[in-house]
């Protein structure tokens, strides 16, 4: 990904998160050329709770913007909550909630958001998997983190890559034709 | 009984005979004699010990006698050196044995070591000024990971974990298709 070849992404980056990466799915190679494949980023606590992510490739502008604001969602969630873990997790999900409404029209009822926290809700034929396709990666990835917010990122790495990109999650060798 | 002897009588204005003198007192001054000289040579002798004792250079070279000089000097420095010994030990890659030492042996410091020769900035691979740990996003832990971005990544998923948590930050983690390491496969 380009955009973390970026200096400035970088230096943000290197200040306030530890960065790791994993191969979770691969690619194939047709002559050369690369098809197949994408990749995720995520933000997460310390103890691998999601906070936010940004699906699919994006350029420095856009990521270097998605990790200022999980910075200071981040700061103001953890100020305003006074260590209270419940809060600090309502505080999250009402900042993904504010830019799902914001950024793309969708605000659902609080019956909707009840019914999108059981664990079946973004499996291939749950009911927000369906909201899905009014909305892009992003907006789904707001819509997902909304509903379960400080997801495990091993619960909902799956959900991620196959349902909001696409993907398959493999973890076969890269194959050559 | 009276230490006068009893002696006739003398006439009056007669001279006192030697036989008379000695009969006259008991004292035996021929034994007082000699035994106030043996007294002094005792003396003499004590004293000569006690100003030996106190002066000992003079003694060995009194004693020695004018030709032995310069093997008592040698003896000297042989005693001097060994009292040093009692006190330090020198290790040397010489040693030199006094014939005069029982058992014991000297020996001479051992040059010191030329000093090593650091590496230079170039081997510790210094670039403008920083050492590659210091380098903005360098990662102290391994070489550099930062696989041609920006971004100093940790050795693992885990290790990035347990270096977020010492250092309160948040973790950022690509999942992605391929191996992040070949430039070709992502």
């Amino acid at each position: 990904m380009k955009a973390l070849t970026d200096t400035e992404v970088g230096r943000y980056l290197n200040e306030h998160f530890v960065s790791s990466h994993l191969k979770v799915g691969t690619f194939q190679l047709l002559r050369g050329k690369k098809v197949g494949g994408n990749i995720a980023s995520y933000f997460t606590q310390a103890d691998g709770t999601v906070l936010h992510v940004v699906p699919g490739p994006v350029d420095a502008s856009t990521l270097l913007g998605e990790a200022r604001w999980v910075v200071e969602a981040h700061k103001l969630a953890a100020a305003l909550s006074h260590g209270n873990d419940t809060r600090y997790k309502e505080f999250i999900a009402r900042a993904h909630k504010e830019r799902l409404q914001r950024e793309y029209g969708v605000s659902p009822s609080p019956q909707v958001w009840n019914g999108l926290r059981t664990p079946s809700a973004f499996t291939e034929q749950g009911n927000g998997v369906k909201m899905f396709q009014r909305l892009n990666n992003q907006g789904r990835v707001h819509l997902l983190l909304g509903a379960q917010p400080l997801a495990p990122v091993d619960q909902i790495y799956e959900v991620v890559f196959e349902q909001v990109l696409g993907e398959k999650v493999s973890l076969a060798p890269v194959a050559r034709r | 009984m009276s230490l006068r002897r009893e002696m006739a009588p003398r006439a009056p204005g007669a001279p006192v005979t030697a036989a008379a003198w000695s009969a006259l007192t008991v004292v035996r001054w021929p034994v007082v004699a000699g035994a106030g000289g043996v007294s002094a040579f005792l003396v003499l002798c004590l004293t000569t010990l006690v100003w030996a004792e106190l002066s000992p250079r003079r003694n060995t070279s009194s004693r020695s006698g004018p030709g032995a000089e310069p093997a008592a000097a040698a003896a000297a420095a042989t005693k001097e050196s060994q009292s040093r010994q009692d006190l330090t030990w020198e290790a040397s890659g010489t040693q030199e044995e006094s014939p005069e030492e029982e058992g014991l042996t000297t020996y001479e410091k051992a040059p010191a070591s030329p000093a090593l020769a650091g590496p230079s900035e170039a081997q510790w691979g210094v670039v403008n000024g920083w050492f590659p740990a210091e380098r903005p996003g360098a990662n102290q832990d391994t070489p550099d990971r930062s696989h041609g971005t920006a971004v100093a990544f940790a050795r693992s998923p885990v290790e990035a974990a347990r270096q977020a948590l010492a250092e309160r930050k948040l973790l950022f983690t690509l999942h992605l298709s391929g191996h992040f390491e070949d430039p070709g496969f992502t």
